[in-house]
């Protein structure tokens, strides 16, 4: 604005035209978007606009009888004569401040302090206005360059800004401690060439020239790094474009995050995961051969009760009689007929001999009773034997078998355990093309869904134990195989938790039998899965796999 | 005297096999008395006919009935002098907590405790049972002269420990 312009244009005019041209200024001052105040020597209020009644909220009559020291704290009165003076000789200066509403508000502002001479008189004509917002601007802003260097201080991770000839702008103390540095400050300016062996140097320096001719950044890049330090290290590498305020590219910023420990964990979880398989292999084999030990040991007893029975009975036989009835008749050959018929002990012949066949009789047939038993537990044993040394020598071994011949087997191991428990076992077979499968694989999880089922009958308390096994077809070339009991039946929440490696509802269960199955299941090509509809219901385990196994050249387990 | 001794034995074991076995070994069917007066009375070899303890058995088949049968039998007051008890009997208690539950009834029943498993050693045994005597262990596949053997020692021990009330002033 300039009035001297304005006042000068219309003085020449009449008087008339003079006074409109004072009362335009006057409206002018009145309604200017600035607050305006005339100040005197004695820091009084001589004029002030509307815009500084609306930032104050007093009245301008109000403000008139007021200093300045009324509506700024910071202008003590003991301090006005020299703020005075330093405008006088200044003309014009500019400085912040800060005003107080009539509430009591203090905001932040932007003071021009102008001296001016009128009638020889002395006044500060002084521009305010509100700077609230710009101080906010300002706060956020340095409360973002403080988050930043916060971030940059304390994060582990390596974060840094480089210009697009790759050279360090700002980087992370983290960054810093990699690159041996002490102070961040002393990369600045480097580059990647500076620390790090050129072929590292050359990749990264690639992969930022590339980012800054395309803009597309590098998300997540998985390096294996040679430290400063010549450590070998794993980083996750992210690196983006760096753009100025009209969006071109200037650089680039990247983190990078040390995930050598979580490579570590990978790979030990790895060889756990690996071991765990083994394990529960081996416990599956386990579980045949105890299967195997506990039938072979029992049998055992009998075999060995029976063949003391059998020494005993032939050691105790009355079968030495006859050799002392010779010696008796012998000793009496010369008199035989009137032994037999006159002598007292000559006379119990007859009945001795009648009763001592009969006897000998006796002796005959339980020892051959005794026999058979004998030669018949010696025969399960045979068999228990040569079915586990079937699979014994099949181990991963794809041959084409009857899957009724392989059920057999696999009950011939629980045969005498489903006896003992009088568990009746019930077999549905549809004829079946034959399969070409892993039979140990198949006979390790059928010999552990009847071991099961059997331990579910007894569990389940119902006088009538029944075990039924089935063969079916599946769809597209798969068979099915089913084991369903009638026992103790499964809770909802322990339809998936039961192929869990570890879980067992059996005391002396080590949890292995199924996990291990539903992995040589998978490992079929199939899969093991199991239906109960609740606890006292009994279950039904399917054991579902291919005619032919999968071909695929991948390692069976993954 | 021989005749008013308790020999009444309890034998638990899933198996029924092994009561079998027991059973022979413990009652032979054999009585072959007639025939050895005979033959003394021919012969005047003298042999004395050969003297076989009478038992009587009883049989349970998991640790729970066996603790139902030694409960009734205490009632009845005709205790059992001893148990052969096996120790692995799925699903129900093994040996040893069977054995802790009969001894609440009669704390000097006489226990065999039969075994085929390596897995529970004495040692163990002992944790779970303390020492004392009022229980040994036999392995499986046992022996006939052994089991004979044990059950006539154990069950003169029971009666010597605790004399039937009818036996008393033996």
């Amino acid at each position: 604005m300039n009035m001297n312009t304005l006042s000068t244009e219309y003085m020449v005019t009449d008087r008339k035209g003079t006074d409109e041209a004072l009362r335009l200024t006057q409206f002018a001052m009145d309604h200017a978007g600035e607050e305006v105040f005339l100040i005197d020597q004695d820091a009084r209020l001589l004029y002030v606009n509307e815009k500084v009644c609306q930032a104050l909220g007093y009245t301008r009559n109000e403000l008139l009888s007021m200093t300045v020291h009324d509506i700024n704290p910071s202008v003590q009165k003991a301090a006005w004569p020299a703020h005075w003076q330093e405008v006088g000789e200044k003309r014009s200066f500019t400085f912040e401040s800060v005003h107080r509403t009539k509430e009591g508000k203090l905001f932040p502002v932007e003071v021009t302090a102008n001296r001016l001479e009128f009638g020889g008189k002395e006044l500060n004509c002084t521009l305010v206005h509100d700077i609230t917002e710009r101080k906010q601007v300002e706060q956020a802003l340095a409360d973002a360059h403080r988050q930043l260097q916060t971030i940059l201080d304390n994060i582990p991770d390596r974060i840094y800004f480089k210009d697009t000839q790759s050279r360090f702008l700002k980087l992370s103390k983290g960054l810093a401690q990699r690159l041996r540095v002490e102070d961040p400050a002393q990369a600045i300016g480097k580059t990647d060439r500076d620390f790090f062996p050129p072929e590292s140097a050359e990749e990264f320096y690639q992969d930022e020239q590339r980012i800054i001719q395309t803009g597309q950044p590098l998300i997540n890049k998985i390096e294996k790094q040679t430290t400063p330090g010549g450590e070998l290290v794993w980083s996750s590498v992210t690196k983006m474009p760096l753009r100025d305020e009209k969006g071109r590219i200037v650089g680039i910023v990247g983190i990078n995050r040390d995930i050598t420990e979580l490579k570590r964990a990978e790979r030990e979880l790895e060889q756990t995961h690996k071991r765990l398989v083994e394990a529960s292999r081996q416990a599956g084999m386990a579980e045949v051969a105890i299967g195997v030990l506990h039938n072979v040991g029992n049998v055992l007893n009998s075999v060995n009760v029976s063949a003391g029975v059998i020494g005993e009975r032939l050691r105790d036989s009355k079968v030495t009689g006859v050799a002392k009835l010779a010696k008796l008749l012998h000793e009496h050959k010369a008199d035989v007929g009137r032994f037999l018929t006159e002598d007292e002990r000559g006379r119990q012949v007859p009945t001795y001999l009648e009763q001592l066949a009969e006897q000998l009789e006796r002796e005959r047939t339980a020892l051959c009773k005794e026999l058979e038993e004998l030669t018949g537990n010696i025969e399960h044993i045979k068999e228990i034997v040569n079915t586990q040394q079937n699979y014994a020598h099949l181990v991963g071994v794809t041959e084409t078998v009857a899957l009724p011949e392989l059920m057999e087997d696999s009950l011939r191991i629980h045969s005498s355990a489903y006896v003992r428990h009088e568990v009746t076992l019930k077999r549905e077979f549809d004829s079946l093309p034959t399969v070409s499968v892993d039979k140990h694989k198949v006979l390790q999880i059928l010999v552990s869904l009847l071991s099961n089922a059997k331990y579910a009958c007894d569990a389940g308390g119902k006088k009538e134990k029944q075990v039924t096994v089935r063969l079916k077809a599946g769809i597209e070339g798969r068979v099915k195989v089913e084991v369903a009991d009638n026992g103790v039946g499964i809770a909802p929440e322990n339809l998936t938790r039961i192929f869990s490696q570890g879980f067992t509802t059996r005391q002396g269960g080590h949890g292995f039998g199924l996990h291990s199955g539903a992995l040589a299941a998978r490992d079929l090509g199939g899969t093991l899965t199991v239906h109960s509809d609740g606890p006292g219901q009994g279950a039904t385990f399917t054991l579902e796999f291919p005619l032919a196994p999968p071909h695929h050249d991948d390692p069976p387990i993954a | 005297v021989n005749n008013e001794i308790n020999r009444r034995i309890l034998v638990v074991d899933d198996q029924s096999a092994i009561h079998e076995d027991f059973r022979k070994i413990l009652c032979p069917a054999e009585n072959t008395e007639d025939l050895s007066q005979l033959e003394d009375a021919l012969f005047g070899t003298g042999t004395p006919p050969k003297h076989h303890i009478r038992f009587e058995i009883d049989s349970a088949y998991q640790g729970q009935e066996g603790l139902a049968r030694v409960e009734q039998a205490h009632r009845e007051g005709r205790p059992y002098a001893m148990v052969f008890l096996d120790m692995r009997m799925p699903p129900g208690w093994d040996g040893a907590e069977t054995a802790t539950c009969l001894w609440e009834v009669c704390p000097d029943l006489q226990i065999v405790l039969c075994t085929a498993y390596t897995e529970y050693s004495v040692k163990g045994l002992t944790q779970r049972l303390g020492a004392g005597d009022r229980w040994c262990v036999l392995k499986k596949p046992f022996n006939n002269i052994e089991v004979y053997q044990l059950a006539a020692a154990l069950t003169e021990k029971a009666n010597t420990d605790n004399p039937l009330p009818h036996s008393a002033g033996r």
